[in-house]
């Protein structure tokens, strides 16, 4: 849906949309990533590199469930940095 | 069948009335549809081999295939039987009456919706009900709607147009919607029976017609490269034909990047043609934006008032038109390169890369997308709504609802 949605965006602001959305991401994946046991960083490191589409989805649902928790926190921590 | 407009209020009950009524509707175009393409499929003429390759491969699962005939069609095209095909192409015909008599029943329908009832908010909801009946039929109708040369699309935008409605994120809406509609037009193409003249007549007034409307969400010269792109790739004629697109384009750029594109297509294989169309249609089937709950939800989350939000959103051509702006959006630009660059300077795991390249990338289609999806749907909204209010120069994104008028950016 974003990639629908940044190419309604005016071309000026669409770039600066999609970067923000990319750090936001980026961060979101560190932070809940630092929080997985080693196993489970081997684990990811596994699945996303040869596993299954299943497999992945199924990665994404239980390991990494508070990933739009955190996206939203990023998103309000971006926002402040910004308007510094 | 169909949507029962009440003269009293729209309350719960009818809400729910609403809903299986729209339900049943769907059922009964999708079959309506699924008659209309099957019946299509029949009339086709068997198309012709393309580079050696046999017929049978390029229907695939159809039943056509198992029929000996096709074979036979390959080499010389079996006749059909005169009173055979005339029987066909009228019930094809009926059918088609049938379909777009079906939608102008609906049309109808929603027009006698009451929209101006009671007091501001009442008129307000009602007219975002029947805006939203109005993206609904759209939506189901496109696909068939060159059956009446796009009259009915046509009419509900005049329509819309007269409606002012104020819903969430209309001009975002309408941008989507014009656009897919036009894409249609040219995906339609070949089975749009009327002159390609007049066809491409009716595609670049509906373009420019829309575009006069001066919503940001809604780039003519995007559309009609995408356009001239889906002609290419059905192999349409660039000289005489594509070539009437081409020429609306304003922006030179994108006018030059499409005669470029033009020229690469052409070299493509008929296959990977098909590719590119298929893979078009299925992202214009994805193309859907997260339901308005989940959006105002996730703004809430984020701090962000959701009717300012729309209203922002609706402001935003305004926005960049202020001379200031331009200035502030290179200011911006900055301070978001140095955020990102000195992001990139980080060290990031090869498993976080490639979960960050798998979520990114949509085409994988994966059942994470009805949450996930969406949130990360309403925070690229939020995203870019944060960027209107910095240019705008009021910030009251997340956890400054109580300093609306600080000026920020």
């Amino acid at each position: 849906m974003q990639q629908n949605f940044l190419n309604l965006l005016p071309e000026e602001l669409r770039n600066m949309t999609s970067d923000l959305y990319d750090v936001i991401l980026e961060r979101s994946l560190m932070r809940t990533y630092q929080n997985l046991s080693e196993e489970n960083k081997t684990k990811m490191a596994r699945v996303f590199d040869s596993g299954t589409k299943e497999e992945k989805i199924d990665f994404l649902k239980n390991y990494l469930g508070d990933l739009q928790k955190i996206m939203t926190e990023e998103a309000k921590k971006i926002a402040e940095e910004i308007k510094k | 069948m169909g949507i029962e407009i009440p003269n009293i209020n729209i309350n719960g009950v009818r809400k729910e009335i609403d809903e299986k009524n729209a339900e049943m509707e769907k059922r009964e175009q999708e079959k309506i549809k699924e008659d209309y393409e099957r019946l299509s499929k029949q009339e086709k003429p068997t198309e012709k081999p393309i580079e050696g390759k046999p017929v049978e491969e390029k229907k695939e699962g159809s039943e056509e295939k198992k029929k000996p005939s096709t074979a036979k069609t390959m080499e010389g095209k079996e006749e059909e039987p005169k009173e055979k095909k005339g029987e066909k192409e009228k019930k094809k015909e009926n059918l088609e009456k049938e379909i777009t008599e079906n939608f102008n029943d609906e049309l109808k329908k929603i027009k006698s919706m009451p929209d101006k009832t009671g007091g501001f908010n009442k008129t307000a909801e009602l007219k975002m009900k029947k805006t939203e009946k109005y993206f609904q039929l759209i939506e189901s109708w496109q696909d068939l709607a060159y059956l009446d040369n796009y009259k009915g699309i046509k009419n509900i935008f005049s329509e819309l147009d007269e409606l002012k409605p104020s819903i969430f994120f209309y001009n975002l809406k309408k941008a989507r919607i014009t656009n897919s509609i036009a894409k249609s037009m040219a995906l339609n193409y070949k089975e749009w029976k009327i002159e390609d003249k007049e066809k491409l007549k009716i595609i670049k007034n509906f373009v420019k017609e829309q575009s006069k409307e001066k919503n940001i969400f809604y780039s003519k010269d995007k559309n009609l490269k995408e356009i001239a792109q889906i002609l290419a790739s059905k192999n349409m004629p660039y000289k005489n034909n594509i070539d009437a697109i081409v020429k609306e384009i304003e922006n030179p750029d994108i006018k030059s990047e499409t005669i470029a594109r033009m020229a690469d297509i052409e070299k493509e294989s008929i296959e990977k043609k098909k590719q590119s169309l298929q893979r078009l249609k299925e992202d214009m089937k994805s193309d859907k934006l997260p339901p308005d709950e989940i959006i105002i939800e996730q703004l809430k989350e984020l701090g962000i008032d959701p009717k300012a939000a729309s209203e922002i959103f609706s402001e935003a051509s305004e926005i960049l038109k202020i001379p200031e702006v331009q200035k502030k959006i290179q200011e911006l630009r900055n301070i978001i390169e140095k955020t990102t660059k000195a992001e990139k300077g980080k060290e990031i795991p090869d498993a976080v890369k490639e979960v960050k390249d798998y979520i990114k990338d949509e085409k994988k289609g994966s059942p994470w997308k009805t949450g996930f999806e969406a949130i990360g749907g309403a925070i690229t909204f939020s995203l870019f709504l944060f960027i209107l209010l910095v240019l705008k120069g009021i910030g009251y994104f997340p956890g400054m609802a109580e300093n609306k008028k600080k000026k920020i950016g």
